[in-house]
């Protein structure tokens, strides 16, 4: 559980792009359709089976498709939530005193880091491609004092946006500690 | 009724009872994943409408889904 200090506010969260998850999206539905793409090809005769298996084939389809094919679905339904979760929790938290990395490691496997703008020492943008360029998403990368690695959020969206906002957020924090 | 071979030597297997079984098995880790997913989701998901509308959405096909399978063996 993410705890905030007190009178921290969130002042952006910042997510992968979408576009990340499309290739999962297409092999799974490509896999809800491969059971029928599998009776199709078996039973039009491209294969040179004989007629006893085609028809055991066939025979199994009719006795158990719709329990089979709904079980199927129901997994795939199942695994497209686990990737989605992987996706959707992967994020930064962008609040008035610090930046929370939190990363989505695996099911179970999760790492939470923040650190005080104090402590960013560089930020980079890189955007690579066609694809990145026009869909506007990049990798982010923070340098930061303190920390044995460097804080990196691939395929950010719009990662220009938010790192004017840290460098922003940056500059006011260091104002304050000053006075 | 139609049975599987026996290649355990002791135990015989309708197909009406393996249908069931993977029934169950399919089921069960469905509902294991759910409450994992929705336990991160509460917890890391920093509440919001889309996740509240995707919890929905999950459980509604979900269940629709075990609803079929388990009224096509019957």
């Amino acid at each position: 559980m993410i705890t905030f200090e007190e009178g921290e506010q969130i002042v952006k969260i910042v997510r992968r792009h979408y576009l990340v998850i499309i290739p999962m999206i297409m092999s799974l539905m490509f896999a809800a359709l491969a059971p029928l793409l599998f009776y199709t090809f078996i039973t039009s005769g491209f294969v040179p089976l004989e007629a006893g298996a085609i028809s055991a084939i066939q025979n199994i389809f009719t006795k158990w498709k719709t329990f089979g094919y709904s079980l199927w679905l129901l997994l795939l339904w199942v695994i497209f939530f686990i990737e989605w979760t992987d996706y959707y929790l992967d994020l930064w938290i962008i609040t008035s005193k610090r930046i929370i990395d939190v990363e989505q490691k695996g099911f179970f496997h999760r790492e939470i880091t923040s650190f005080r703008y104090e402590q960013i020492q560089d930020i980079t943008v890189e955007t690579r491609g066609l694809i990145e360029t026009f869909f506007k998403f990049g990798t982010l990368q923070i340098q930061t004092a303190g920390h044995s690695r460097d804080i990196i959020i691939r395929d950010a969206h719009y990662p220009e946006v938010a790192r004017s906002l840290i460098l922003r957020l940056s500059e006011k924090s260091k104002a304050t500690t000053n006075q | 009724m139609e049975y599987i071979p026996n290649i355990l030597g002791k135990v015989s297997l309708s197909g009406k009872s393996v249908s069931d079984l993977i029934l169950f098995l399919v089921a069960a880790f469905t509902a294991i994943a759910s409450l994992v997913m929705f336990f991160h989701w509460r917890r890391y998901g920093m509440g919001g409408a889309t996740l509240a509308l995707m919890e929905i959405v999950y459980v509604v096909v979900a269940v629709m889904l075990i609803v079929v399978a388990f009224l096509s063996l019957n």
